[in-house]
């Protein structure tokens, strides 16, 4: 009897036991939902600024806000004097920018170069009196720029040559922007062609603009003949003629690449004018504007600033480059 | 036997301990697991929201615009100094209201520095803002050009800046009167809304 006693002692024992497991089992797994819903409701109480998209948008805000300086210093400011003007307001931005944000906690600055160095110089290339397009030496297939990033390159045409046909990219005057040492270029034709455009029957000399692709693929746009009467006015950066927008330059898009800049058979064209911003200093374009008439003046091509952002959570330091899209 | 025994006790004495652990560990976590306990409400809508009108309005603009639109002792077209019950005439004021639209209240405050201390500017003011008020701000920064005109035909970079006058006439201070400072003051626009 005391056997049989003691034996299911101990199996109450091993029940008792076993209930205490699957108490603390039932514990944990609650724990473990509990915690698990907790930290979605953290994840959703997440904002901006711990997510880090607080920092990109206040780099996006302050290169709004300096490029509009850079703008108005370009615009309003001789070549010479440029850099204080926008080097004071970088400076003045920074200071209050600090200012405002180290009340929620945060680090954030702008700064530049106190050398200067964070200037980017360049140039503007432009021919200023209607004449050919032709280099200054009257040379038919020549480099207007080398390895160059070209913005805003702009060309006014008065004329097209009729003692030549130039019905065809092969005859007419062609501008290249060919990428340094490999394939893949661009090219422009500027061309004078015969076309029924009423569709009575008469056929009526229009302009023709095309564009070339790397690959190939040609886009056209066709205007009234350029004459004495009708200028055109190409506006490479924005894609227009004459304000318009042509799909054979829209194709274009000179800026963010480095090109060799070539003109090729320019004395089909007549009375052009033209003027390109390009990102190296007169001083590096070599002697091809030695010309009377085609000429590269010093300009400020861009500005780059450094950024820094840094919260509990997030830490973001880039250098901003201030360079608007168009600047003439 | 007796050893067993002494065993299973033991194991008792081990679980019981766990059990008990487990209760402190589960008792600590009950009093964080909601947000709400002390009674906040829903936010009347997402901050990101207010955000996103504040980002895209100064980007174009129309932020600035708002906050220039002063007529020397107020806000144009508003009742006294500030706008209350409606948002600002524009693009600024018609992008808050879409967003936050006819249940949620708002003010819009403006803080710019003076020489000496930080200034608040009301350009909404609808009273103190209700439980689950959220906020969201941004940073603009003004031009001596976009708080004085120019005139009709400034041939200088020295013909956009402000004159005395036109800066006492502003409620923001121009921080930088040289002769050639064109940056004017760069402020700070929160938005905080509720529901009504």
């Amino acid at each position: 009897m005391a056997v049989v006693g003691l034996a299911g002692r101990e199996r109450a024992q091993l029940l008792l036991a076993g209930a205490f497991v699957l108490a603390v089992a039932l514990i944990g797994l609650t724990i473990v939902l509990t915690s698990s819903s907790y930290t979605t409701t953290l994840a959703n109480q997440e904002n901006g600024v711990v997510r880090g998209s607080d920092a990109v948008t206040v780099r996006k805000s302050l290169d709004h806000e300096l490029t509009r300086q850079f703008e108005f210093v370009f615009r309003n400011y001789s070549a010479g004097n440029r850099r204080t003007p926008f080097e004071t307001v970088v400076a003045q931005t920074g200071n209050e920018t600090t200012t405002h944000y180290a009340r929620r906690g945060r680090l954030v600055n702008v700064t530049m170069d106190a050398s200067g160095a964070g200037f980017i110089e360049g140039a503007r290339i432009k021919q200023s009196e209607d004449l050919n397009l032709d280099s200054p030496s009257n040379v038919p297939n020549w480099v207007v720029a080398e390895d160059v990033e070209v913005r805003n390159a702009t060309l006014i045409i008065g004329d097209i040559s009729d003692a030549i046909p130039t019905s065809s990219p092969s005859t007419a005057t062609r501008m290249f922007f060919e990428t340094p040492g490999a394939g893949g270029d661009w090219s422009l034709a500027f061309m004078e062609q015969s076309k029924d455009i009423d569709g009575d029957g008469s056929l009526e000399t229009v302009w023709n603009i095309s564009s070339i692709s790397p690959s190939g693929k040609l886009r056209s746009c066709v205007r009234e003949e350029v004459n004495s009467n009708y200028e055109a006015k190409l506006d490479l950066d924005a894609g227009t003629l004459n304000g318009d927008r042509c799909g054979a330059l829209l194709a274009l898009s000179p800026e963010g690449n480095r090109y060799d800049v070539r003109i090729v058979r320019g004395a089909r064209t007549t009375a052009a004018r033209y003027w390109l911003i390009v990102d190296k200093q007169p001083g590096s374009l070599g002697t091809l504007f030695a010309g009377p008439f085609t000429d590269a003046e010093p300009v400020l091509y861009g500005a780059r600033v450094r950024y820094r952002y840094h919260s509990a959570t997030v830490t973001y330091e880039t250098n901003v480059d201030i360079a608007p899209q168009e600047l003439s | 036997m007796m050893g067993d025994r002494g065993q299973l006790f033991a194991l008792e004495g081990v679980l019981a301990a766990l059990v008990v652990l487990a209760g402190i560990a589960f008792a600590l976590q009950a009093t964080v697991l909601t947000p709400t306990t002390s009674g906040a409400t829903a936010a009347p809508v997402d901050a990101s929201s207010i955000d996103s009108v504040l980002t895209s309005t100064a980007e174009n603009g129309d932020l600035r615009s708002a906050i220039t639109d002063w007529d020397g002792s107020g806000f144009k077209d508003a009742e006294g100094e500030w706008y209350t019950g409606r948002y600002p005439t524009g693009a600024f004021g018609t992008a808050l209201n879409q967003t936050l639209g006819p249940s949620v209240t708002a003010n819009v405050v403006i803080y710019h520095r003076s020489s000496d201390s930080r200034k608040r500017t009301r350009l909404v003011y609808n009273g103190a803002p209700g439980d689950g008020a959220v906020r969201a701000s941004t940073q603009v920064t003004l031009y001596d050009r976009d708080v004085c005109s120019p005139g009709p035909s400034p041939s200088s970079p020295s013909d956009y800046l402000c004159t005395s006058p036109e800066r006492s006439d502003f409620y923001a201070a121009d921080l930088d009167t040289s002769p050639d400072g064109h940056l004017y003051n760069v402020v700070e626009v929160e938005v905080v809304a509720w529901r009504s």
